[in-house]
Formats: structure tokens, C-alpha cells, sequence
């Protein structure tokens, strides 16, 4: 209601404005006759009933882009008569839970799971090790080939890892690094992406500190592990989810850089489980390896949808409706409250 | 000096001279062994590397005769298909033909019976309208003489009208004159009673008196109407029959067109089918002409190439293979038998190595011992004199006591000191003392010996371990003072750039103008041009793959500037409900390509939910992933849809990041909201407007994972695009020059649209 007043008011304010275009600088407010309360009653009505109709139009858009995925779950949960005829409501009558088992059986998802993982950790472990520091010296040392960064970056982003992907199978086969974690692993340990990202975030904290701590005779490694990093450690958990991502999902570069079946990931045995040949594939199956694949990024995603979407758009500023800080920092913040009331009570006893 | 009694220092040095010279000759011998050697080596190096590429040349032929063959049996199969593609070009054109002159001559026969029916239907509508004619002027005064009758009806009317009024003004008038007369009121409503019957009596005489007059007027219009003038059943009856005549006419042309229709029509099939049978019986020689060729040729290369043949030709690479290797292995042997007596040598030398080692300890054991015999005899000796040197001081007591003794005499005791001196030969003292000094002078040499043997030892040992030191020292300091720090932090990265991005291209650029071995890259071979050549002349899949990568790109970035930006627009609030809208926009953005592209692989089945939603419709939905006009829009469609969100997310983060200022400000200036959006927002978004294209354009062009598993290069090669093709022709196919052409079209591309999108984007704002 206050907003609807406060609407009237300035559309009376300008229609007076109107009114009075040659002397604008000294607006004089009209009282209303009820004609025009009325009329003005009346639109702010229309108003209401067309913001109404908005929001439902949206929910059903959005609902477009959430339906299959819950579509899928309900399928993963069907028997195989059901499934034949991808009836589209999501109402089970009987959840058979085997289908994950068989799933699970048929397509080898432990190990492939266990590679996922290794693969993962073993990434977002070693990355830091080599990202950081060099990303520290394009950002604050100075040196021959300063700006080259920027331009290997344009050209690796213009060189897709589906034209060079011969090239470096090559130099693989050649060093005997095909089949092998170090191979998988290694183009994203040295990504230009991550390291352009925290070049530009380390140029962001201002020269004084870093005088200062010179002055203070710290050297460069000190400067950036004592100073740097704590000051950006948001960067860190963007970036820490993107790779994350990346990695749960890479299916070409897996592909193409294994020719036996020890080092395969998730992705490529769930399209394992839909590549039966000469056979209708049993759907709820397929739909329950799909949902192992997805399981644990769709939980991250749930539990912090605007920390996901943030990091997905590379960390740039977004603002979002009644945001809810995240888990580990509102555990930190109730332990607290509860020491700092203790301590309270104790004060007055 | 009496050295010939101790140790001779210069014995020790001739034996080590000697020992020395033994071993530098030893050293000089091996030298010139291990040059021999060495000259071996560099002489024979070349030969050997000869048999080693000879070897790998004849293994190579060996295997590659099989592929080969496969080209001979690709070639003839390719020529086969050609032929027989002609020939059904020709036999579709031929057949079409004379469908054609069947179809024209039944049109032929049907235009002539509609030109018939057609001037007979003409005759008829005229006897039609001369029929509607004659019913117009059955009586052409009619309407005049009708006109007076149709006024007094009117009159009539009106006088009903006028009746029914004068009722009404009559009761009205009554009761107002009753009103006048102050008449009581129940009276009044009798007597009005009795006035309202009477004067309805009057009026219902007079309605009944009009309504009968005018039942009669009507009645009079329909008998003028009803009648006729005199000859006008004649002049029916007549058009009647000629219509009639008219109709029989065309029923038996009708009749007869049929018959004779029917005739041509079976004369025509007939014709149709002998040239039909003409032709089929033409094609099929033609074909099995074709096939007999195929057949015969195919016959001709297993003969040529039969596997007795191909053992043949395997078995004389690998006789001439057992050649070199014969000549190599006694090249080798050779070697070995230099390695073995290399390796003697090297014993030999060690041995005499430990041996001179061996001998210096023994020296130096040896020294030692002496010296310290000596040591004991000298200390022997030096203790004899001392007991002499003590008797003789007890003497020199004893008579200096005398002498004390005898100076109460002196001239006695100068006279006894005289013969004392004379009788005591001090004479002979002289050179026991002599002795003694030439004893410790030789004691003190002797130790000073000891110590130098010593500090040479000690020295040797030092000089080993400085040299080493400052062989190391030299090495890292040079490097390390020279180096800046920051090469150690940006190492990772240099090394990513070098292997990931760098050589790659450089490869790549190098290696499309190869045809390239993959065994061995030493053998592939300069070609210059023709693998892009072959590849935009002769290969139909990258054609079409070329032309579907554009199209996929174009269909793909229309579609997501256009929803993006509106949605963008639309979802821009932060409210709850927006912002879950948002949440759900982006879920599809966050799952695997692979998960999804399997999600709407049932989803776009031919019995899948979309299909069934359009049936409600009442729309039969095409078989989409498996037809070839929408299998690549399909696929379009499913990564628009994945796409979405995420741009969606970054054009709001770019739309929330212009300041509100600038808004206020333009309000302020009045100006209206389209001039906001487009001199204002636009240009303000143009960062992330561009950084949102490029992204568009790149991910459009290497689109891979959706193809290859939805599709899989779709039917007859519908949805092939150009990075699925350099998967196939490089991964699977082996080809690796043509991909790699291909791989540099793919990066023009993306090149020459980022460049494009850049130079539309860029212009400075400052705000």
C-alpha cells in the first residue's frame, strides 16, 4: 500500500509538472477531484492484476527449463513398461530403486566414479601450485614479455581444443603420455584462463600495501602468500567451483586423450550405457546413470544456487533477492553469537 | 750428513716419478684405445643409421601394402558408385519424361471436353437468363397498377393506428372530465369500466372493418400479381425443351468423352508401360553391365592381389629387411667387441689406479715406521750423551772442588791446575760435544721430513675437494645471478603456453601441408597444397560440415541474442520470484553436455513428450533427430536452450553495472524511453555485450559433444559439423593432414568473427 501511495504522489507531482511547463521551477501540487482518485485507483487495480499475470508467466517459463530434469528423475524410477512410453507426467505410482543398481552394474560406475574423483582432486589440488605464482608475476613483477600473457590468452582462446587436439596427441604419444593422469591433468593445471583470472584480481589491491610490505624488506613470495591470497580469497572459491564443474563435465578432452578404458570418466560411461547397438536402450536405466552423473553438481547447485551462479559468470558483480551468506560463514557466525552471549552472562554474574 | 743411515727422501721421490710415468704411459694407451673408438663410432655412425631407417622403411612397406590394396578396392568401389549414379541420373530423367508426355497428352484429351462442356454450359446460361427474362416480364405494368392498392393498405394502416389512439385520448378525456366533476372514487372506477367497454366495442368494429378491407386489397395484389400475360406458357415450353436438349447433348458427350477417355488412357498406359519395360530393361543391363565391370575388376585385383601375391611381396621387404639386419648386427658385434675391450681397459685402469693409491699408503706407512725407529734410536743415543755430558760435568765438579781445595796454595794449585789441565785432555771433549749438536741437527730434519710427508698428504685431499667446489660454485652462480626471479614464478605458465597453445599452432601450420606418417614422422611428406585442395574439391562431408557449422552458428546466435536480450530485460529485478525464475533459467547451464544432449534424445524421440504436445495441438511433429531437414535445428534448439541462462545472467550482471545516475540524468533531460535504451544501455553494455558474442560465436563453431551423441554426424551427414569432422578424419579415420587443414579453417574462422565482433564493439565510453 505505501508503495501505491507513494506512486500516486509522484504521478501527481509530474502531471502537475505538466500543468505548469513554463514556471517548472516552482511545481504547485493540485488537489484531486474524485474523478481522477478514481482513475487513479482504478490503474494502480490494472497494475496489481498485470504484475499477477507476469510473475505466472515467468514461473512457467522457468518451470520450461526445471521440467526435464525432474522428468528424468521420475523416469530413473520406472519400470521398463513405463518407461517404453515416455508418458510425461511426473507422478510415480511405484519408485524401483533397482534401476540404480543395475545401472551402477552395467556401466562399471564405481571405478569410472572413483577416476571422476581421483581426476577432480587431483586438479583442484595441484593447480594453485602453479597458478598462483605466476599469476602473481605477470600481475606485480616486472620483466621481458610482461604482455604476452594477454595475447597467448586471445590466441588460445581463438585456437579451440578441437582443432589442436592432433598436435598435442602427437607430443603425447611421443613423451608417452596418453593413458596416463599426468596427461589428463596437465593442460588444467597450467590454464591460461586461471591464470588471466587471478592476474586480474591480484591487479586489483592497491600498490600501497605492497610498498609498504617492501619497505618492510618481505620478498615477493612472502608478499603474495601473506598479503595477496588472504586478500583475495573470495577468487578462490569462484574459481575453485568453475574448475570443479569443468572437470565433473570435460568429455572431449577424456576422449580423445584415452584409448583404453582405466582413465575414463562419468560422462563417458553414461554415453556408454546409451551407445547399445542394435537395441532400444532401457531408458529408466540410462536416466539413472544420468542422474548419478548429475547428482552431485545439481546438490551443489541447490544448496548454494546464488555462490554457483555468481562463480558460473566468472565473479562478476550480481545482485540477488534475499541472498543467504554462505554455509560456512553463518556456522562461523552462530558459534560466535553463542561465545560472545556467554561471555555476556558472565559479565553480569 | 749422514743421510745414507735414514730415510732418502730423494729414493722416495725417484719410485714415485717412476710410477708416475708407468701410469701416464697406461693413460696414454687408453686414450688412443677410446679414440679408436671413438673414430669407429663417427665413421660408422652414419651406416648405422642408414640400416636403422631401412629397417623401419621395409616394416613400414610391409604393413602399409595392406592399405594399399584398400585404396586399389576403395578406388574401384568409388568408380562403381559414380557410374552407377549416372546411370540412375539418367534413368530418373529418362522416366520422368515420359511420365510427363503421358500426363500432357491426358490433358490434352481433358481440355478439348472442357472447351465442349464448356460453350454447351455457355448456351445454357443464356437460355437461363432469357428464362429469368421472360418471368420478369410476365406482366410489365404490374408494379404501377399494384402502387394504389399498396396506398390504400397504407391508409388503412394508419386508420388502425389512429383509432387505437383516439381509444386512449377518449379514456384519458373521460376520466378527466369524471376527475372534474368530483365524482366519488369508487363510482368513478365503475363508471370508467363501463366507458373503457363501450369504447372498445367501437375500436375492436373499426380495427375489424380495416382488417377485412384490407385482406381484400391483398387479395387483389396477388390476383395481378398471379396473372399472365397470353403467350407466355408458349414461349417457356419452348425454352424449356431447348434447355432440355441442350442438357441430353451434354450427357451424351459426357457419355462418350468417357468411353472414348477411357480408350486413351489404357492406350497411353500401354504405351507408357512398353517404354517403361524399354527403359528398365536398358538400366538393368546397363547395371549389370556396370556391376559385371566391378565384378571383373574386382576379381582382377584379388587375382593381382591375392594373398600369395601380397606374402610375396611382404616376404621380399622382409628378405631385404634380414639383409640389413645381417650387415647390422655385424656392425654391431663389432662394437660390442670395442665396448668389451673398452671395458677391460677401464678395469685395468682402475686396478692400476687402486694400485698407485695402494702404493702411496704403503710409502707413507712405510716412512712413518722408519721414522719412528729412528726416532727411538736418536733418543737412545741423545740419552747416552746426556749421560755422558752429566758424567762429564760431575768431573768438572769434582775438580773445580779440587781447585777450591788448592787455593789456599796457589802456587801449588796454579802449578797442580797446569799439570791438571795437562793431565785432563779437555781436548777430547770437543768432539763428543761436536756429536751431539750434529745429533739433534739431523732429529730436528728427520721431524721436519715426517711433516712435510704429512701436509702433502693432507694437501692432495684439500685439493680434490676445492676444485669440485669451485666447479659447482662457478656453474650455479653464473646462472643463478644473471636470472630475474620472476622467471621462476611465470615457468608453469610458459610452459602451458609452449605445449598447449605455441607448438600446436606451429604444428599445425606445418602439418597441413604434409601428408603425414604416423609411425614415423620422418617419412611424411611435403605436398603443398592439395590436402585443402582434396578437401574443398573432393570431400562432400567437409563441404557439407563447412556449410552446417555456419548454418548451426547462424541459427544458434539469432535465436540467443534475440531470446537473451529480451529475457535479460525482462527478468532484471531483484525480487524473489525473479530471482527464482533465474535460478531455474540457469540449472541447464550447470549439468554436463552429455547428460543433457541424452536427456532430449528422449525427449525428441518420434513417440517423445514433444511430440505428444504438439498432438495435442492437432500438429504430427516430424521425427526430428532422425530427419534430415531438422536434425541440425533440433540440435541448435537443445544448446540454445542450455545456453540461456547463463547469458541471460551476464547481460543482467552488465545491466545492473551501469550506474543509476545516468538513468536520473536522462529523466531529468525528459528523454524518452527508447532514446534511453539505445544512447544510453547499449553502449554502456557494449563490453559485456561483446565478451557475450564472442563466447556465443566460439562455443557455436567447435560444437562437439551435443553432435556426437545426439546425432553422431546425423543422417546422410545432415548435422556434420567441422569439428566433428576433424574428429573423425584425424582420431578415427587417421587422416591427419586433411584434419589438420581442416583445424586451420576451423581457427579462420573463429579468427576473422572475433576480429569482426571486436571491431563492432569498440568504441570508448566514459561516463
Amino acid at each position: 500500500m505505501k508503495e501505491n501511495l507513494e506512486l500516486e504522489f509522484h504521478e501527481v507531482i509530474k502531471e502537475a509538472s505538466m500543468i505548469h511547463e513554463n514556471t517548472s521551477y516552482s511545481p504547485v501540487i493540485q488537489e484531486l477531484t474524485p474523478k481522477q482518485y478514481k482513475a487513479i485507483k482504478v490503474k494502480n487495480r490494472i497494475k496489481y492484476v498485470l504484475k499477477i499475470i507476469n510473475y505466472l508467466i515467468m514461473i512457467t517459463v522457468g518451470l520450461t527449463f526445471l521440467y526435464p530434469f525432474l522428468w528424468m528423475l521420475v523416469m530413473s524410477l520406472r519400470s521398463y513398461n513405463d518407461a517404453i512410453s515416455f508418458n510425461p507426467s511426473l507422478i510415480l505410482t511405484e519408485a524401483h530403486w533397482g534401476n540404480y543398481v543395475q545401472a551402477w552394474k552395467k556401466a562399471k560406475m564405481g571405478k569410472y566414479l572413483g577416476n571422476s574423483v581421483i581426476y577432480a582432486v587431483l586438479v583442484l589440488g595441484l593447480q594453485y601450485f602453479f597458478i598462483v605464482p605466476s599469476a602473481y608475476a605477470f600481475a606485480r613483477m616486472e620483466f621481458k614479455g610482461n604482455k604476452a600473457l594477454f595475447w597467448i590468452k586471445q590466441i588460445g582462446m581463438m585456437l579451440p581444443g578441437e582443432a589442436t587436439f592432433i598436435p598435442i596427441y602427437f607430443l603425447y604419444s611421443k613423451i608417452g603420455l596418453i593413458d596416463s593422469w599426468t596427461g589428463l591433468i596437465l593442460p588444467s593445471l597450467v590454464s591460461m584462463f586461471g591464470i588471466y583470472m587471478f592476474m586480474n584480481h591480484f591487479k586489483t589491491i592497491p600498490n600501497e600495501i605492497v610498498e609498504s610490505a617492501k619497505l618492510d624488506k618481505a620478498g615477493h613470495f612472502k608478499i603474495m602468500l601473506k598479503i595477496m591470497v588472504p586478500m583475495i580469497f573470495p577468487v578462490f572459491v569462484t574459481h575453485f567451483l568453475l574448475t570443479f564443474i569443468s572437470n565433473w563435465n570435460s568429455y572431449y578432452w577424456v576422449m580423445v586423450m584415452t584409448n583404453t578404458e582405466k582413465l575414463k570418466t562419468l560422462p563417458v560411461a553414461v554415453r556408454g550405457l546409451l551407445r547399445v547397438e542394435g537395441v532400444v536402450p532401457e531408458w529408466q536405466i540410462v536416466m539413472a546413470g544420468n542422474v548419478i552423473q548429475l547428482a552431485p553438481i545439481l546438490l551443489m547447485y541447490i544448496f548454494g544456487s546464488s555462490q554457483m551462479k555468481r562463480a558460473m559468470i566468472g565473479g562478476r558483480k550480481i545482485k540477488f533477492a534475499n541472498e543467504k551468506e554462505p554455509l560456512l560463514k553463518r556456522a562461523f557466525k552462530k558459534v560466535s553469537r553463542k561465545f560472545r552471549s556467554v561471555e555476556e552472562k558472565n559479565k553480569y554474574i | 750428513m749422514s743421510n745414507s743411515k735414514f730415510i732418502n727422501q730423494n729414493e722416495i721421490s725417484e719410485i714415485r716419478v717412476e710410477i708416475n710415468n708407468a701410469l701416464k704411459n697406461i693413460k696414454n694407451n687408453f686414450l688412443e684405445k677410446e679414440n679408436f673408438r671413438r673414430r669407429f663410432y663417427f665413421e660408422h655412425e652414419e651406416e648405422l643409421k642408414q640400416y636403422k631407417q631401412q629397417k623401419d622403411l621395409y616394416l613400414a612397406h610391409a604393413k602399409n601394402i595392406k592399405f594399399e590394396v584398400k585404396e586399389l578396392f576403395n578406388k574401384a568401389k568409388l568408380k562403381n558408385k559414380k557410374q552407377l549414379d549416372d546411370l540412375e541420373i539418367d534413368y530418373k530423367f529418362e522416366l520422368e519424361e515420359i511420365k510427363q508426355t503421358k500426363k500432357l497428352s491426358l490433358e490434352e484429351i481433358t481440355l478439348t471436353e472442357r472447351k465442349v462442356l464448356k460453350e454447351i454450359d455457355n448456351q445454357l446460361t443464356l437460355l437461363n437468363i432469357e428464362k429469368k427474362t421472360l418471368e420478369q416480364q410476365k406482366r410489365p405494368n404490374l408494379y404501377q397498377e399494384t402502387k394504389a392498392l399498396e396506398d390504400k393498405i397504407d391508409r388503412l394502416y394508419l386508420k388502425k393506428e389512429a383509432a387505437k389512439r383516439n381509444y386512449k385520448a377518449n379514456v384519458i378525456h373521460k376520466n378527466a372530465l369524471l376527475h372534474e366533476q368530483k365524482v366519488p372514487f369508487l363510482e368513478r372506477i365503475k363508471k370508467m369500466k363501463q366507458i373503457k367497454a363501450e369504447l372498445k366495442a367501437i375500436k375492436v368494429n373499426e380495427i375489424n372493418n380495416i382488417k377485412t378491407e384490407t385482406i381484400n386489397l391483398k387479395a387483389e395484389i396477388k390476383k395481378l400479381q398471379n396473372e399472365v400475360y397470353p403467350d407466355y406458357a408458349k414461349d417457356l415450353a419452348k425454352i424449356n425443351e431447348r434447355i432440355k436438349n441442350l442438357e441430353n447433348k451434354k450427357e451424351d458427350f459426357a457419355i462418350k468423352f468417357k468411353n472414348h477417355y477411357e480408350t486413351e488412357k489404357v492406350r497411353l498406359e500401354k504405351e507408357y508401360n512398353e517404354s517403361l519395360n524399354k527403359l528398365n530393361t536398358l538400366y538393368n543391363e546397363e547395371k549389370s553391365k556396370i556391376n559385371n565391370n566391378y565384378a571383373l575388376k574386382l576379381e582382377q585385383l584379388q587375382k593381382e592381389n591375392s594373398k600369395e601375391i601380397l606374402k610375396q611381396r611382404k616376404e621380399e621387404f622382409y628378405l631385404l629387411h634380414k639383409n640389413n639386419k645381417a650387415k647390422y648386427k655385424e656392425l654391431k658385434k663389432v662394437i660390442k667387441s670395442l665396448e668389451k675391450q673398452y671395458k677391460e681397459d677401464t678395469k685395468q685402469f682402475i686396478k692400476l689406479k687402486n694400485d698407485e693409491k695402494k702404493l702411496n699408503h704403503k710409502i707413507i706407512k712405510d716412512n712413518e715406521n722408519i721414522l719412528k725407529s729412528q726416532k727411538h734410536l736418536l733418543n737412545e743415543k741423545l740419552k747416552n750423551m746426556e749421560d755422558m755430558r752429566n758424567k762429564i760435568i760431575n768431573e768438572i765438579i769434582i775438580v773445580s772442588k779440587e781447585q777450591l781445595n788448592l787455593e789456599v796454595n796457589k802456587k801449588e794449585l796454579i802449578n797442580n791446575y797446569k799439570n791438571f789441565k795437562e793431565k785432563n785432555n779437555y781436548e777430547k771433549l770437543v768432539p763428543l760435544f761436536d756429536n751431539y749438536d750434529k745429533l739433534v741437527i739431523e732429529n730436528n730434519e728427520i721431524i721436519a721430513i715426517y711433516n712435510c710427508l704429512v701436509n702433502e698428504k693432507e694437501l692432495i685431499y684439500e685439493d680434490k675437494r676445492s676444485v669440485n667446489r669451485i666447479l659447482i660454485d662457478q656453474k650455479v652462480t653464473k646462472r643463478l645471478k644473471n636470472v630475474n626471479t620472476a622467471y621462476f614464478f611465470i615457468a608453469p605458465a610458459v610452459f602451458g603456453a609452449l605445449v598447449f597453445t605455441v607448438l600446436p599452432l606451429v604444428f599445425m601450420l606445418v602439418g597441413a601441408f604434409f601428408s603425414i606418417d604416423a609411425t614415423n614422422l620422418g617419412r611424411s611428406q611435403f605436398v603443398g597444397f592439395t590436402n585443402f585442395y582434396d578437401i574443398f574439391m573432393f570431400d562432400t562431408q567437409f563441404q557439407k560440415s563447412l556449410v552446417n557449422t555456419l548454418i548451426y552458428a547462424l541459427i544458434t546466435i539469432g535465436l540467443l541474442s534475440i531470446v537473451t536480450l529480451s529475457m535479460a530485460a525482462w527478468l532484471n529485478r531483484s525480487t524473489k520470484v525473479h530471482n527464482a525464475v533465474q535460478t531455474m533459467v540457469f540449472t541447464p547451464h550447470i549439468a554436463s553436455l552429455v547428460a543433457i544432449s541424452i536427456l532430449w534424445i528422449a525427449l525428441l524421440s518420434p513417440q517423445g513428450i514433444i511430440n505428444q504436445l504438439l498432438k495435442v495441438f492437432g500438429i504430427e511433429g516430424p521425427l526430428w533427430l532422425l530427419q534430415e531437414n531438422t536434425s541440425l535445428l533440433s540440435v541448435s534448439m537443445v544448446t540454445v536452450w542450455k545456453d540461456i541462462g547463463y547469458y541471460v545472467l551476464l547481460i543482467i550482471a552488465g545491466l545492473q553495472g551501469i550506474p543509476a545516475y545516468v538513468y536520473e540524468a536522462a529523466k531529468l533531460d525528459k528523454a524518452k524511453k527508447s532514446t534511453t535504451f539505445f544512447k544510453i544501455t547499449v553502449p554502456l553494455l557494449a563490453p559485456t555485450l561483446s565478451f557475450v558474442f564472442v563466447n556465443k560465436f566460439i562455443n557455436s563453431f567447435k560444437v562437439f559433444a551435443p553432435i556426437e551423441i545426439m546425432t553422431n554426424g546425423g543422417p546422410m551427414g545432415s548435422s556434420t559439423v567441422l569439428s566433428y569432422w576433424i574428429y573423425k578424419a584425424g582420431r578415427i579415420g587417421f587422416n591427419y593432414g586433411q584434419a589438420m587443414a581442416g583445424a586451420i579453417i576451423l581457427t579462420i574462422l573463429i579468427t576473422i568473427f572475433t576480429v569482426l565482433n571486436h571491431k563492432v564493439f569498440k568504441r570508448e565510453i566514459q561516463y
